[in-house]
């Protein structure tokens, strides 16, 4: 059984037939969309010059993350909401897969691809494609809501509106910069991607419920520390370089997480080789 | 039926599951506490450093770092009071959720029901589910409160205080806090050993739905994350003064955005009651076993 043969497999079991993968997100852009239309109507109230939010605005009022949290005696610690539903809706959607074929038809997928790297890369392939199309229906549906509602579909962002929302200054003359801001976007991919990949791994070691709550505090924390060594920060729009001078460079977050994730794809192939199948829960 | 209730409680105080709930959670209230340790020695330096060099009497402010603001129920700052209150739905569910779904999907269930009825092993698992839950959430808040007892002063909390201590006027006791505050600490436990042992009952409703046991643990979760994300669309005015009605928050005996209310607390567990223990014995007991 080739390689390209298990992919297959994966993305009509693990990925067409799972109505959830392609509903959650749609949902969740649904639920940005009302709320950040609710956050402009309180800024176009209060504001001289009442402002038509763009596709790029959405996408931001939803990725953005937060603000490092400063410990201030009065000020307790909240976690970015939004933010963390976006990760963490698609951890869950992703983790179901591959704990079930492990448990059903895996001993046989295994034995017909007669190389176990192969089934588990064929997993790993599984697990981006999914990423990329959760995240690929937010932004789309997103764009879809945009035009019935008469947006601008473009990514063209306005500094004034993200500085209310997200109650942060941003470094305004770096705006213009389009181009990084689909570096941010990618970014925010490409750590989805590490945390699922991540999570998958996991699993290899620990139970399922372990590694999602490993993936949770490993959000949480992001959230909490605004240090590198903590990736999700890299996933923070608001705590980029882009947007405010001494933030973290997305170039680096472009480095980092490709490297981290072909890290993790190693280490779990390696594991997978001596990993015992039968008899799994 | 009190034979199956004492095997259902051992089998959810015995089980791995819930010891991992119970340690991990003491490990991450660890972290809280070391924080506040820091902290507090700190303060101690720094009011012994500046009586060495000046003789003026000044307001040492004793009352303001106490155990019940330093330990991780009180303070909502440090790392690991940010993470045990936001992973606790997972911690509580982990416990003893995953039983009925594992026991019904092994076939185990079926040999209960002949054993002790159908009535009495639901009765049974429901309560052992709902201990087990409470359990794991208010055991690290004991060790915790106790931990920290041992090393920051026991101090009523004094009003003047109050930004110091996140529980203001308008707060859920407030008044018990103020006045009684190992009452106030003791009557939160109760509160989140009763509200976490109904948000774990929900798992066994989940059951009906779902098939895999770690999949139904994330259920309490997700639900207290889509609670959370709610109040997006309810705090719609930065004017007005709204209740907590994030589990996430008003479990938490400080105060975080807004205070926790008892009519919040009370209606969704009542809720959360109903819904737990309706679908578990009209629904699930009526169901077809073989």
């Amino acid at each position: 059984m080739k390689f390209i043969k298990v992919l297959r497999h994966d993305i009509v079991q693990g990925i067409i037939k799972k109505p959830l993968l392609f509903l959650g997100p749609l949902l969740l852009a649904g639920f940005f969309f009302i709320d950040a239309e609710n956050q402009l109507r309180l800024y176009n109230r209060f504001c001289e010059e009442p402002l038509n939010a763009s596709w790029a605005d959405y996408w931001l009022f939803a990725y953005g993350g937060m603000k490092a949290y400063v410990v201030t005696a009065n000020e307790p610690f909240q976690f970015p909401i939004s933010w963390v539903m976006i990760f963490i809706s698609n951890a869950l959607f992703l983790l179901h897969y591959p704990t079930r074929e492990l448990q059903s038809v895996a001993q046989q997928t295994i034995v017909h691809s007669q190389n176990r790297c192969r089934w588990w890369l064929a997993k790993c392939g599984w697990n981006t494609l999914g990423t990329l199309l959760y995240h690929s229906f937010i932004a789309s549906a997103l764009g879809v809501l945009c035009l019935l509602q008469g947006k601008m579909l473009t990514l063209e962002i306005h500094p004034k509106l993200l500085e209310q929302w997200f109650a942060m200054e941003t470094d305004l003359e770096l705006l213009d910069h389009q181009q990084l801001l689909l570096s941010i976007l990618l970014l925010s991919i490409l750590f989805s991607q590490f945390l699922n990949l991540l999570q998958m791994s996991l699993t290899l070691f620990m139970k399922p419920m372990m590694a999602f709550l490993f993936v949770a505090m490993l959000l949480l924390t992001s959230a909490y520390f605004k240090h590198p060594i903590f990736v999700g920060n890299f996933a923070m729009p608001v705590r980029s370089s882009w947007w405010l001078q001494g933030g973290f460079s997305y170039r680096a977050g472009l480095l980092y997480l490709p490297i981290f994730y072909f890290v993790i794809i190693l280490g779990s192939c390696f594991r997978f080789r001596n990993y015992d199948i039968l008899n799994r829960e | 039926m009190n034979r199956i209730f004492k095997l259902e409680l051992s089998k959810a105080i015995k089980n791995p599951f819930f010891l991992f709930s119970i340690i991990f959670g003491c490990v991450i209230t660890l972290q809280s506490f070391f924080y506040n340790f820091v902290l507090y020695q700190n303060e101690i330096a720094d009011i012994a450093a500046r009586a060495a060099v000046t003789d003026i009497e000044y307001n040492p402010q004793s009352a303001t770092t106490i155990v019940f603001n330093m330990w991780v129920g009180g303070e909502g700052v440090s790392l690991g009071s940010a993470l045990y209150f936001f992973v606790f739905p997972l911690l509580i569910a982990m416990a003893y959720g995953w039983s009925y779904c594992e026991e019904k999907s092994s076939g185990y269930a079926k040999s209960l029901f002949v054993y002790s009825g159908k009535r009495a092993y639901y009765l049974a698992k429901y309560w052992a589910t709902f201990i087990a839950g409470g359990l794991a959430m208010i055991g690290p808040l004991i060790f915790n409160f106790l931990l920290s007892l041992l090393f920051f002063p026991a101090i009523t909390p004094l009003v003047v205080y109050d930004i110091y201590y996140s529980v203001f006027g308008n707060g859920l006791m407030a008044k018990l806090y103020y006045t009684k505050p190992f009452l106030y600490v003791l009557c939160y436990l109760g509160i989140d050993f009763i509200y976490c042992g109904l948000l774990a009952c929900l798992c066994l409703t989940a059951t009906a739905f779902l098939k895999q046991k770690w999949f139904v643990v994330i259920v309490p979760f997700f639900l207290c994350l889509m609670v959370n994300y709610g109040t997006r669309f309810v705090y719609t005015s930065s004017t007005k003064v709204y209740k907590q009605i994030s589990p996430f928050y008003f479990l938490r005996p400080a105060s975080t955005a807004y205070s926790a209310s008892w009519d919040v607390i009370i209606i969704s567990a009542a809720l959360l009651f109903l819904g737990t223990f309706l679908s578990c014995f009209y629904w699930e007991r009526r169901r077809e076993i073989y």
